[in-house]
């Protein structure tokens, strides 16, 4: 009789121990994370509070924009280490141009054509690093971190080192504002992670770009245009760059030339709530 | 006397396998699977790529854990050791890619793991020492300090073997250990099987080459479908019933109509003067001299020639992935300039490169992606979308045609056997309709079933008008297939005729001679 049931226990435990395992490879990150806002629920009761998680969102958007660009490039085993500073230039060149079109303001417009710059701005450059990777053969660590130096320095030039601020309230609506409550800034990540989604999943580009990531040689042999969708790539990873640099000056209301330092690993500073969003951040991506 | 002859020959059982099944979602890989083996002896394990074969070593090694069944293993019932453990006990895997770490020198790799020690350090004049020992033991005439890498594969393979040694095995699985050994190599292995035999080793032996079976093993045994298929001496057993063993009926040796081939029918492509002198940055350093084809509608040619004679160069430079200096190529008549294989693809030639797990398929991906990637635009809907329902009857279209075995179309490619790997690939360029198919080595790696739905299918797409070029180095497969063949030698065309002109003697004779010597070796004949 014992040796029945012992045997019987043998079979099935091990492959309950692998479910297991396998659940929490899934799901691990979800249950790290339930696990700290229950911790912080613990500390302060406030924290589950619908104006304390609008804060947290509101605090994320910004690296849930840029980490939606990154999982393009990580996808194609890239890397992009210039993000935080393009996104200061990005951002900088925006509000300059706002600045010194006089009557602008005025017109309630001002946004648009800051919108508009950044964006531009931030594709083309995302364009530059592509080409720099794809023509010249040089290595997206290496083209990025001198991409990292270069919109830095040339931020710097552009405003002499100092904030550019004073922006209209239809600019700052983009960082301030909110649609029934929920902050603009958070609605705009909301919509960018659900395009980077439906791109990925149901969209020929989305299937290149995995099969670049993938197999970069199989790809090119498929009939694939391997260099086109690595330019494409690093073009949305720097258009994305500058739209997360617009919205940032909106909130800050003020563009400023040591803005996004350090985002390309990431890592949020100034505040103390820090876990708790990396955690966050972490299962954005 | 074939299938009930599992009792082993001599002395004592030293693995006794009964029962053992696995099963994965989708697939059962193994099911109900008896295997012995004793001390010494030399087993075959055969069997069509998909039959179990793998799973089986996985199981015996630890890397896997049966569902159900026992393995006994020098008398002793095993449970669920660890690989690790599963070594020390005696049993050791030297897998077809091996696990050298091969910037490492050979004494690391050989000792790795178990490193002789003095005072905690390592002991490097006795690891050296110890590492020498192994190696004249295999006759392996290499300096112990050499780095792996540095080594050739034959070379690589018996530092996998000292490794299995130097952990006292008492058994060595061998997965395929000859699919990428020259003949010389093949009887130096073999050798070694033997020799290591009589000190009483025992060996679980994978190949793919029925032929070596009856001069190295003593016993075989087939698995098909994950079940026990058979087993025998095959001293005393043709090759052709263990053929049929494996695929489970007979194989028609497909009729050869190869003289479908309408001889004077038009000239599809036409390559005039290849040239490329320089090296590539690309691996390759084989040159372009001149070489010249011709490709008609609805016949299958072959390319023949020594692997680095220029064969594979030739054809990656027609499909755009290498460059050429000087040259033209011709499509029906018209000149056409090819810079990438999506050029190529544009004019209706589509490829199946030479190493599919490196040039062909995305292996973490799944058989949907693989399979409708080049085509994806005409899946696509309102131009940017991937349309899912088109894309799915494709995935049944060729799952039927080509038989193609697979759980389902979100399997990744990665744990196919290597025959429907294959013909994913396959798939891949046929989705595009090409008016030319080129094949690099097509059944390389794959089982004699597969092989032969592979030669079927390459046969009907000429048929319906397919200009198909094949290369491969097994002349045999060039004869039964090609209505023309060519030869190549350090980068040049050697010759061309026709199959009723050809045989295994005159084409390697141009594919390994230069002209004078030929003229001296047709005297001596």
């Amino acid at each position: 009789m014992l040796t029945i049931t012992q045997a019987g226990e043998q079979s099935t435990s091990p492959t309950k121990r692998v479910e297991l395992i396998a659940i929490l490879e899934k799901f691990g990150v979800f249950l790290f994370l339930l696990l700290l806002t229950a911790f912080f629920q613990l500390q302060n009761e406030r924290f589950l509070s619908i104006r304390n998680i609008l804060n947290i969102l509101s605090d994320v958007s910004i690296y849930g924009i840029l980490s939606i660009g990154m999982t393009f490039v990580i996808l194609t085993s890239g890397i992009d280490l210039s993000i935080g500073s393009l996104l200061a230039f990005g951002s900088m060149c925006g509000a300059i141009a706002v600045k010194s079109w006089s009557g602008l303001s005025a017109t309630g417009f001002s946004w648009l054509v800051a919108l508009g710059i950044s964006l531009t701005v931030g594709s083309a450059a995302g364009y530059l690093h592509g080409k720099a990777i794809t023509r010249l053969r040089v290595p997206a660590f290496i083209v990025t971190l001198g991409g990292m130096t270069l919109w830095r320095g040339a931020t710097l030039m552009l405003s002499n080192g100092s904030p550019v601020s004073g922006f209209d309230n239809s600019y700052r609506w983009w960082g301030r504002g909110d649609i029934l409550g929920v902050p603009a800034l958070v609605l705009v990540s909301m919509i960018v992670a659900s395009l980077g989604f439906i791109i990925l999943r149901y969209t020929c580009f989305g299937r290149h770009v995995y099969a670049v990531g993938d197999n970069p040689e199989a790809a090119r042999l498929s009939g694939l245009d391997v260099d086109g969708i690595l330019i494409r790539v690093y073009a949305i990873m720097g258009g994305l760059t500058g739209l997360a640099g617009f919205i940032l000056s909106a909130r800050l209301s003020s563009a400023e030339a040591v803005a996004g330092e350090g985002y390309e690993l990431w890592r949020p500073r100034r505040h103390h709530r820090n876990d708790c969003r990396n955690a966050v951040n972490w299962g954005f991506t | 006397m074939l299938a009930e002859a599992t009792v082993p020959p001599t002395n004592v059982q030293l693995l006794d396998v009964r029962g053992l099944s696995k099963s994965f979602p989708g697939v059962a890989a193994l099911n109900g699977v008896a295997f012995s083996l004793a001390a010494g002896e030399v087993h075959a394990l055969l069997g069509e790529n998909g039959a179990g074969k793998s799973t089986l070593l996985k199981i015996l090694s630890g890397a896997q854990y049966q569902d159900a069944g026992t393995i006994k293993f020098a008398g002793k019932l095993l449970g669920r050791e660890s690989p690790l453990e599963r070594q020390r006990l005696g049993i050791v895997t030297v897998y077809q890619e091996f696990n050298l770490m091969p910037n490492l020198s050979v004494a690391e790799n050989i000792l790795i793991g178990r490193e002789p020690t003095k005072f905690r350090f390592v002991d490097w004049k006795a690891m050296y020492r110890r590492a020498r020992e192994v190696a004249q033991r295999l006759d392996l005439a290499v300096d112990p300090l050499t780095p792996v890498a540095a080594l050739s594969v034959a070379e690589q393979q018996l530092v996998e073997i000292a490794k299995a040694i130097n952990l006292q095995a008492k058994l060595i699985i061998l997965d395929e250990p000859t699919a990428a050994l020259s003949n010389r190599e093949v009887g130096r292995l073999h050798k070694l099987v033997h020799a290591l035999k009589r000190q009483n080793i025992a060996f679980i032996y994978v190949t793919h080459r029925l032929d070596e079976v009856p001069t190295i093993c003593d016993r075989f045994t087939v698995l098909r479908d994950g079940k026990f298929a058979g087993s025998g001496d095959p001293r005393q057993c043709a090759t052709g019933d263990i053929i049929r063993m494996m695929v489970g009926r007979d194989l028609e040796p497909s009729p050869t109509h190869r003289s479908v081939a309408q001889q004077s029918s038009e000239t599809v492509l036409q390559v005039v003067n290849f040239m490329r002198t320089k090296k590539l940055p690309s691996a390759p350093a084989i040159m372009l001299r001149s070489m010249s084809l011709e490709l008609r509608r609805g016949e299958i040619l072959g390319l023949a020639g020594l692997v680095g004679a220029g064969r594979t160069e030739l054809v990656r430079a027609i499909f755009g992935i290498d460059p050429i200096e000087s040259g033209q190529l011709f499509l029906q008549g018209e000149a056409i300039v090819i810079r990438s294989p999506r050029d190529a693809i544009r004019h209706g030639i589509a490829m199946v490169p030479e190493d599919r797990k490196k040039q062909g398929l995305f292996l973490n991906q799944s058989i949907r992606h693989n399979l409708s990637l080049s085509n994806l635009s005409k899946l696509s809907r309102l131009k940017y979308f991937v349309d899912r329902s088109a894309e799915n009857r494709l995935i049944e279209r060729f799952r039927q045609s080509l038989q193609i075995r697979m759980p389902n179309s979100e399997t990744p490619v990665r744990t196919l056997s290597g025959g429907n790997q294959q013909k994913i690939v396959l798939a891949r360029c046929l989705a595009l309709s090409p008016k030319i198919l080129i094949v690099d080595e097509p059944t390389r790696g794959i089982d004699v079933g597969a092989k032969a739905e592979v030669h079927n299918l390459l046969r009907q797409l000429a048929a319906t008008g397919t200009a198909v070029l094949v290369i491969s180095s097994e002349l045999p497969e060039l004869l039964s297939l090609c209505s023309r063949i060519y030869t190549v030698k350090e980068s040049r065309i050697t010759g061309q005729m026709v199959v009723e002109e050809a045989s295994e003697e005159k084409l390697m004779t141009l594919m390994t001679l230069a002209p004078s010597e030929r003229h001296t070796h047709a005297a001596i004949d």
